[in-house]
């Protein structure tokens, strides 16, 4: 109980630091990957094609344009119509569960990969401060 | 250039044949004779759905919503221990007890975060909010805790109390305390008290010019906190700017008493382990045989080549408990040392469909394979069902696991599907409401959003037959107390057959 006391004390002196540094873009890259083969293949598929009328492709994707609301719906989840590079979808996205920096990873890698390309990183911090 | 057409030519055909569609080939019926109806809308992913009688339904969302349907009306239901929503993982099954009527008790399954392994005590011990303190305000924070995280077994709780009684009661925010409280006690990574004297001497000297004002002191004060932050810095569990990461999680078991809409003495009677982030592959289902025992499954968690095929750890089995979630003595695996003894039968990649044959008295399960290795398997005691050794299916990405389907003492599945329909759910129909159906099987597709009818004769599937095209992913299936078969899909709700 002594131990945790100090450490209430510290953070009651409200001395909260930025303890990350910026996360490199290819080390962000890499564990996206891994986000992506984890939580997102079994829908949008390897070649991030997906499955036309089912599940909307990430590949050349006019929807990742609006970064702001790709964010969300990852972080969030996505219901109800929307429409892909012309094609209809009116289906549900549930969120994955994954966190800021998971987000943040593996939506630098849907924006970097299959011809999509980006010369913004998002990091950790631009996900938390999107709000639903 | 003709040669080499007619060369892929050849390995075109050849990995075409491989990806024929096993039979007997699905049938779609030319003329139904049946209609349905849907009794509950407006439902994301029903994941599982139990009858307490044929007007009153328990439903879980994936989310982490428990619904109680009286009636066609849906309500929540309160005292849900806190849900770990990671990737296929959440809230999954739920089922009444054999003894329901008497006792009024339920099991439900879920994605767990709690780390039973380094504090295996917690098995049993209640997590319902009980008569723990009757401050209101104390109160009031304990549910909102509850709703946010994990780690509220009443030990954890009371102990916060004790600690933060006077803050609780002067409003501060419960949800940040809490925070403080799991991130100090339950991630101490500080071993080192040389670093913990330091931080506690520079915390003060800090505070000391901060309460003094004294301008000159700015610059001391900078060089001390950056000093400071360096010691913080070796300690990354420290609470930042009050986001949590992800922790890994497992499936965990539960029991607890249904009272109205409140669920009463919820403990978790199992919890797999060790925790792990990845998303996939939790299970899982619960059903009960005649002889009061019961039934469940989890996945292989994702690591496939690690869990199914070793019993000293969890993930790809199917496990067997007592109701009160103690381990039947003849269990197969009870006289081994080193083994995970709930373990029923093993080599499973991720079983969510699950029925008790009443004709038969056997547990038949439904597993996902790989692509093309989704299994139907009847469950016997201590067998290897064999994945990842065995199986009829390749990776998603088109690459082989391995190129056995059958090897001496592992078992074969009764049916398995070429292509995948990704299964979920199962059901027998045994009533007499539709006569060309009696004692059919059951499964939802989730991938190819139908409801498959399949025909067994001798432990063979003689017939298969789309039910209901394009209904929308079929996650469940149940035969209800008054006979009709209730699906629970996705996006839709419970919907129940009707024949004409
Ligand atoms: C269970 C299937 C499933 C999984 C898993 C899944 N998605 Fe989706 N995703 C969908 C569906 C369905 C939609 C369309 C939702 C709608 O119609 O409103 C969608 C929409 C999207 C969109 C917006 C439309 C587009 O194509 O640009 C993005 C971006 C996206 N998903 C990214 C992801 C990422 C990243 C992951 C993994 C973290 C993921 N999804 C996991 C099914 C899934």
């Amino acid at each position: 109980m002594k131990f945790f006391l100090i450490i209430y004390l510290v953070l009651f002196l409200n001395i909260s630091f930025n303890l990350f540094s910026k996360k490199p873009i290819q080390e962000s890259l890499l564990d996206g990957q891994e986000i992506y083969n984890d939580f997102c293949v079994q829908c949008h598929l390897e070649d991030g094609k997906g499955i036309k009328g089912i599940y909307p492709p990430l590949a050349k994707s006019d929807f990742l344009k609006d970064i702001n609301q790709t964010i969300s719906s990852i972080k969030y989840g996505l219901k109800g119509p929307i429409t892909v590079n012309g094609e209809k979808y009116n289906s549900i996205m549930v969120s994955q569960g994954l966190d800021d920096e998971e987000i943040s990873d593996v939506v630098n890698y849907i924006l970097n990969s299959w011809g999509n390309s980006t010369n913004k990183l998002i990091t950790e911090e631009i996900v938390t401060s999107i709000k639903r | 250039m003709k040669k080499i057409f007619f060369t892929i030519a050849l390995i075109t055909t050849a990995l075409g044949c491989n990806a024929q569609e096993n039979t007997p080939k699905i049938s779609t019926p030319a003329k139904t004779n049946y209609t349905y109806e849907i009794i509950v809308d407006s439902l994301d992913i029903p994941w599982g759905m139990s009858f307490i009688n044929e007007n009153d339904l328990l439903v879980t969302e994936k989310s982490g919503i428990l619904y109680r349907i009286k009636n066609g009306r849906k309500k929540k239901v309160r005292g849900l221990p806190p849900v770990y929503v990671r990737g296929q993982g959440g809230l999954l099954d739920i089922a009444i007890s054999p003894n329901y009527k008497k006792t009024k008790e339920i099991y439900f399954t879920m994605s767990s975060e709690i780390d039973t392994y380094n504090n295996i005590s917690l098995i049993n011990n209640s997590i319902s909010n009980e008569n723990l303190i009757n401050n209101k305000l104390i109160q009031k924070g304990i549910e909102l805790i509850r709703k946010e995280y994990p780690f509220v077994f009443n030990e954890t709780l009371k102990d916060f109390i004790e600690t933060f009684k006077d803050e609780l009661e002067n409003g501060f925010d419960p949800i940040e305390k809490f925070q403080l409280f799991l991130d100090v006690n339950y991630y101490p990574d500080i071993k080192d008290e040389s670093d913990l004297n330091q931080i506690s001497e520079l915390s003060g000297k800090i505070k000391e010019i901060e309460i003094s004002n004294d301008k000159n002191l700015y610059e001391e004060e900078k060089k001390l906190k950056n000093k400071l932050r360096s010691i913080q810095k070796k300690y990354s569990f420290l609470p930042q700017s009050g986001k949590r990461k992800a922790k890994g999680g497992h499936t965990a078991l539960y029991k607890a008493t249904l009272k109205d809409l409140e669920l009463k003495d919820v403990k978790m009677i199992y919890k797999g382990d060790f925790n792990t982030k990845k998303g996939q592959h939790w299970g899982s289902r619960i059903v009960f045989d005649n002889n009061n025992y019961l039934y469940f499954t989890i996945g292989d968690r994702g690591n496939r080549d690690v869990n199914p095929q070793d019993i000293s750890r969890d993930g790809g089995k199917v496990y067997r408990l007592n109701l009160d979630g103690s381990i039947p003595n003849d269990n197969p695996f009870t006289g081994r040392e080193n083994v995970r003894k709930a373990i029923y039968s093993y080599g499973h990649r991720n079983p969510q469909g699950m029925v008790f044959n009443k004709n038969t008295k056997k547990i038949w399960t439904n597993e996902h394979g790989p692509k093309g290795g989704d299994e139907i398997n009847i469950i016997k005691p201590g067998k290897n069902y064999g994945w990842p050794i065995i199986t009829y299916g390749i990776n998603y990405s088109g690459t082989i696991i391995t190129d056995k389907t059958s090897m001496d003492g592992m078992e074969q599945p009764l049916y398995y599907w070429v292509p995948s329909i990704a299964p979920s759910g199962m059901a027998f129909s045994t009533s007499n409401l539709y006569p060309k159906w009696k004692n059919n099987l059951f499964v939802g597709s989730l991938k190819f959003e139908y409801l498959e009818r399949l025909e067994i004769k001798n432990e063979k599937v003689v017939k298969r037959e789309k039910i209901l095209e394009s209904i929308g992913r079929v996650r469940n299936v149940k035969e209800g107390p008054d006979g009709y078969l209730y699906l629970a899909v996705e996006g839709k709700g419970i919907i129940k057959i009707i024949p004409n």
